[in-house]
């Protein structure tokens, strides 16, 4: 079973950090291509708790979560303050993680705590279980659904279509923005510190560039505007390379292949614009297996 | 009939499902006595000639095992797969080698960042694997020193490689002012520079430059100018990727910076000569194994014989290596009646004077790593690669 519960835990940490990902390019319209620097921060910062305070697990999560968040903010308040938009806040958010990853590279000691620079955190407790990931995927998955039918989620879609608009509307652009950039890096730094409890050790080689575009590829392949998109997606991009690996040589150009059908065919995303919500699945349930009982009410 | 339609579909459907799981996720169920020897290792990305050079090497020797009756009647079958030089991938593949093939023992990683996550995942399942050029400490030997008693390799360890780097430069070749250009992000190259400048500086040489640049860099210009000024007479590339030191050596000719260039067994590969031969002339490289030493000769025409357009180097050997220690340790096993992993295991802790490709192994139990493994020290002469001295650990 631990082939099947790896899939499960990579593909959980994955979706994590993909619904961050998705409250700030899928709703809010923010591109970013730097969340592996979030997601660095929040598994070093929950480490850090966890090993030298002994802070229990759980808790040792949160803070990494929040410390990312704060982060967030370095980048997040300048940026939107010069209104940066569209390709140039995706570069300034590379450029941040990018630097994150440097300066981990670069970091060997602070203090007594020995963080290793680019030999990596070593001897990190090992916490993170199936079950801890699938509590973690199901509550994070429920208050991004909480948020995202709430005002301020709404307020965010309005950003993401016009911003002129939704300024005349009333919505404050910048607070707007900067809490949509806290919880997004909130649940990467969730989903860093899942992963630094899973794999006991962390490296900054873990957070690259490629981990950032897999995570923007989630949401834009899930479709925009969706949750349970990048959700599935996020999952699929973990499973189909384990699913094709027999062909080794082949696996990423098959995969590079999806990836180009399925925008020239769906730019929106496969999802692009579907709400969760598990009405298709009880329609589906009927049709299927309760064909008998007929006049459910539909439409 | 419409009926019969979404009957059909319905089950269409499941069956798919059902098909796509069990013939992704499970192993073939072996019938008869097959130990699956698992490797992993990079077969795409930017260290995919790891992969090109051992996987067919490999595959041949685990032929010819079977050719032969197998290891004491156990056939083997080499399972390998493909990491993308990312951990989480090795860390997903080691898993399945060890509970979808239910592998006997595990060839791989190649790398420390991996080699050190997976030495915790090889103790908890106890399955014992063999690293091949994974040379940080840290790998068999956990921080807090104790050892990870289903971690091995075959390879020497940086702190080793750096000292003999240093004692090289001072003693023989008399040079006293040292630049190092590193690879800030990997582990081989900051660990085998802090070895190496730890033991320049206490022989009395003085290190003058130290840069940086990280994996992917193509550009050296800034750092080699700053080295030029600093009145160099040795630059010290240990990267892990031969590519680096190639471009240094390239951009460094045209800024005319005259040093001599020393690298280490990561860019001991044959392409670093075809890229940057002409550049690197007289530069040093130092390495556990050489695929120009005459025994290897015949093997390496036969090897390119058989797959052309490949080109074995030390990867083919250290795979080789890793691939007999286990075949060794199997047989071992064997003799006991008790072929499980960790019987694999026990035979290769106490492996002592054993024959494999490149040299007689004996692993240190405390520590294992090969004990006294001999180091060459290489010249690039007319683009070629030249045996200048052997270097043995006292």
């Amino acid at each position: 079973m631990g082939y099947i519960n790896t899939i499960i835990i990579l593909g959980g940490i994955n979706i994590i950090a993909a619904l961050g990902v998705a409250i700030l390019t899928g709703y809010t319209g923010l591109f970013t291509i730097g969340h592996a620097g979030f997601m660095a921060l929040g598994g070093y910062m929950s480490a850090i708790m966890a090993k030298e305070f002994n802070v229990p697990f759980p808790i040792a999560i949160l803070i990494g979560g929040t410390f990312a968040g704060l982060c967030s903010f370095i980048i997040g308040y300048p940026a939107f303050r010069s209104q940066l938009r569209g390709d140039y806040f995706a570069i300034a958010t590379l450029g941040f993680s990018e630097s994150i990853r440097l300066l981990l590279n670069n970091t060997k000691t602070i203090g007594s705590i020995k963080l290793g620079g680019a030999f990596g955190y070593m001897a990190i407790p090992n916490h993170t279980t199936v079950l801890v990931v699938v509590i973690a995927v199901i509550l994070s998955l429920f208050f991004m659904h909480m948020f995202v039918t709430s005002q301020y989620g709404k307020n965010c879609i309005a950003v993401s279509q016009d911003e002129v608009a939704a300024q005349m509307m009333g919505v404050n652009l910048l607070k707007t923005k900067m809490i949509a950039l806290f919880i997004s890096a909130f649940y990467a730094g969730v989903a860093g510190g899942l992963m630094a409890f899973y794999f006991a050790y962390l490296s900054p080689s873990f957070f690259t560039i490629t981990k950032s575009s897999d995570l923007l590829a989630a949401v834009v392949f899930g479709g925009i505007q969706s949750l349970i998109g990048p959700v599935i997606t996020a999952f699929i991009l973990v499973l189909f390379p384990e699913l094709l690996r027999s062909f080794a040589e082949w696996r990423l150009i098959i995969y590079g292949f999806l990836f180009v059908i399925v925008m020239i065919f769906r730019p929106q995303g496969l999802l692009g614009y579907v709400e969760m919500n598990f009405e298709f699945a009880r329609v589906w349930w009927n049709k299927m297996f309760r064909r008998k009982q007929s006049g459910t009410q539909e439409g | 009939m419409n009926k019969n339609v979404q009957f059909f579909r319905k089950w269409l459907v499941l069956l798919v499902i059902g098909v796509l799981l069990v013939s992704s996720l499970s192993g073939c169920g072996s019938k008869e006595k097959v130990l699956k020897i698992g490797y992993i290792t990079e077969q795409t990305g930017v260290d995919a000639y790891v992969g090109a050079a051992s996987v067919p090497a490999m595959q041949d020797y685990v032929d010819e095992i079977n050719a032969k009756g197998g290891i004491s009647g156990y056939k083997v079958e080499l399972v390998v797969y493909d990491t993308r030089s990312e951990v989480t991938d090795a860390v997903a593949v080691a898993k399945r080698l060890m509970d979808q093939d239910k592998a006997v023992a595990i060839i791989g990683p190649s790398w420390s960042s991996a080699g050190i996550p997976l030495a915790d995942i090889a103790d908890t399942a106890k399955v014992p694997m063999v690293a091949t050029t994974a040379s940080n400490v840290n790998v068999t030997v956990a921080e807090d020193g104790t050892l990870h008693p289903y971690m091995f390799r075959v390879c020497f360890i940086d702190p080793y490689q750096g000292y003999a780097q240093a004692d090289f430069a001072y003693n023989k070749l008399g040079l006293r002012k040292a630049a190092l250009l590193t690879d800030i992000a990997s582990p081989y190259t900051v660990g085998l520079h802090q070895f190496f400048e730890k033991h320049f500086v206490e022989l009395g040489g003085e290190i003058v430059a130290k840069e940086g640049y990280t994996q992917g860099d193509t550009e050296f210009r800034a750092q080699l100018a700053k080295i030029k000024d600093s009145g160099a007479d040795l630059l010290v590339v240990d990267a892990y990727t031969f590519k680096d030191i190639g471009l240094a050596a390239q951009q460094a000719e045209g800024l005319g910076l005259k040093v001599q260039i020393m690298g280490g067994d990561g860019v001991f590969v044959p392409e670093l000569l075809e890229m940057a031969g002409p550049q690197l002339e007289g530069a040093i490289v130092t390495t556990g194994v050489s695929d120009v030493a005459p025994e290897f000769a015949k093997f390496n025409a036969d090897f390119e014989a058989k797959h052309p357009g490949v080109k074995a180097s030390i990867y083919t050997y250290y795979g080789l290596d890793a691939l007999m220690a286990i075949e060794h340790a199997i047989g071992e096993a064997a003799k006991k009646g008790d072929v499980t992993p960790t019987a694999v295991r026990d035979a290769l802790e106490v492996m002592t004077d054993v024959q494999l490709f490149t040299s007689v192994v004996t692993m240190e139990p405390d520590t294992h790593n090969p004990h006294n493994k001999p180091l060459l020290i290489m010249t690039i002469k007319d683009s070629q690669w030249e045996l200048t001295e052997t270097f043995q650990p006292e």
